[in-house]
């Protein structure tokens, strides 16, 4: 059995090894495995053009826009726990208010989150996420990554994405956590999430000479300005 | 950060096209490069309002958009920093060829943008300079009921015609730099080779 465990890790291993490169614009771009990310790319792609696209599309055409917004207030109302709990960590005791206020507000006069109500009484909706509450706290990105079906990513915000489980209200019921609910939950996240980015699809087909490379640029200078390294403009590239 | 996905290409583009007609300014403090962006959006929305609104044709309104790109935009400049560092001792050449084939990619696909005009405005909220001659003019576009207002800042630096426009940023992400990426990852995943770019251009053209 142990040797069985062995020889998958050591497999494992030799296929990252194999799809690390050392190609300059790779290493400067933090993407040592770019070769295995750029087949994942693909991968996504494909699946997105063949199942998850059409899914969604049936989604949106099947259920009317005031129900979809519902919908998709609903579960940015889920995550905001996991806002909260990022924002204590990060020491921004303000946002973690307005934010705990956004939840209560919205759970218990918007109907469950159903409808935005903090937005209307303008309570500020700061986002933030456990890769970001990293990055506070001076852990670097590590290399660029390409996440089946989940898009780009990092080390550092791949690790995030685990933690950021934990403080979601989807954890915290046993019901929901250990049955068939989580993956009907999961589900509908997935259906809200894509349909939020259908508008993103269509522009990198139109606007990307390497849609690959733009979307990893676009990832890496989203994230460093999340965390505020471009604040005050002191970093831009010269132009002569 | 979903979020950030849905909007930010789409605010760029309609942010550069905003832009991208504005007219040239002589002067060059922080004060009026806010003008000129400012001054100058005002004309293209007011082109881009006759269009949507059934008063200007579409031809029209690319051929005004051709026609003013330089006015707003350095392209050549840009075109050379797109390059990095394979522009230097580059073939003559082959770099005029990429900056003919840039130009019109990048013309192609801000033209695109063009009918997506909904009834946006810009109002210009402040700047920064960075050095003489070097400014970040602060904006904001305003989606008035067809989605959310995008802050955008406009890279306005002055040159031999007066203040362009060198690079904009949504949301973190600055065009320019983004195209820069993707040039400089083609050219060297072809060991060095300017032309690898060209055609890439000129296929994501047709």
């Amino acid at each position: 059995m142990h040797r069985v465990q062995f020889s998958g890790l050591a497999l494992l291993a030799g296929l990252f090894l194999a799809a690390c490169t050392t190609r300059p614009e790779s290493v400067q771009a933090n993407d040592p495995f770019e070769p295995l990310n750029r087949a994942v790319f693909s991968f996504n792609i494909a699946a997105d053009r063949a199942v998850i696209g059409p899914v969604a599309h049936a989604y949106r055409d099947a259920v009317p826009s005031p129900a979809r917004t519902g919908v998709h207030n609903v579960l940015t109302n889920l995550n905001q726990p996991v806002v909260f709990a990022n924002l204590l960590l990060q020491g921004r005791p303000g946002d973690a208010f307005a934010t705990a206020s956004r939840f209560g507000l919205n759970t218990i006069v918007g109907v469950g989150g159903l409808f935005d109500v903090a937005s209307e009484a303008n309570i500020a909706r700061p986002d933030t996420d456990f890769g970001l509450t990293l990055g506070h706290w001076g852990v670097e990105s590590g290399p660029y990554l390409v996440l089946p079906f989940l898009g780009p990513s990092n080390l550092r915000d791949t690790a995030g994405r685990f933690v950021d489980r934990y403080p979601h209200p989807t954890y915290w019921v046993e019901d929901i956590r250990e049955t068939e609910a989580i993956w009907v939950y999961r589900g509908v996240f997935a259906l809200d999430v894509r349909l939020q980015l259908d508008e993103t699809f269509a522009s990198l087909e139109r606007s990307a000479i390497d849609p690959y490379v733009q979307l990893r640029s676009v990832y890496r200078q989203n994230r460093a300005a999340a965390l505020g390294h471009e604040r005050d403009f002191e970093d831009l590239p010269d132009f002569d | 950060m979903l979020q950030f996905f849905q909007t930010t290409l789409t605010a760029m583009a309609a942010a550069f096209v905003l832009g991208a007609m504005s007219g040239p300014a002589a002067a060059q403090t922080a004060s009026d490069a806010e003008a000129f962006v400012q001054r100058e959006a005002q004309q293209v929305i007011d082109a881009l309002q006759a269009f949507h609104d059934g008063e200007l044709d579409e031809a029209t309104l690319r051929r005004n958009f051709r026609d003013r790109v330089d006015q707003l935009a350095d392209v050549p400049r840009i075109t050379r920093f797109v390059l990095g560092r394979y522009r230097r001792g580059a073939d003559e050449a082959q770099l005029e060829e990429f900056q003919t084939v840039f130009r019109q990619f990048a013309i192609s696909v801000y033209e695109h943008e063009l009918g997506n005009y909904a009834g946006q405005t810009l109002d210009v909220t402040g700047s920064v300079t960075r050095a003489p001659g070097d400014f970040i003019v602060r904006s904001t576009v305003r989606a008035n009921g067809s989605g959310e207002d995008v802050p955008v800042n406009w890279r306005v630096m002055s040159g031999d015609n007066g203040l362009r426009v060198l690079d904009a940023e949504v949301m973190g992400v600055w065009l320019a730099q983004t195209q820069r990426d993707e040039i400089t990852s083609i050219i060297g995943n072809a060991g060095g080779d300017i032309s690898a770019a060209t055609r890439a251009l000129r296929q994501r053209t047709r």
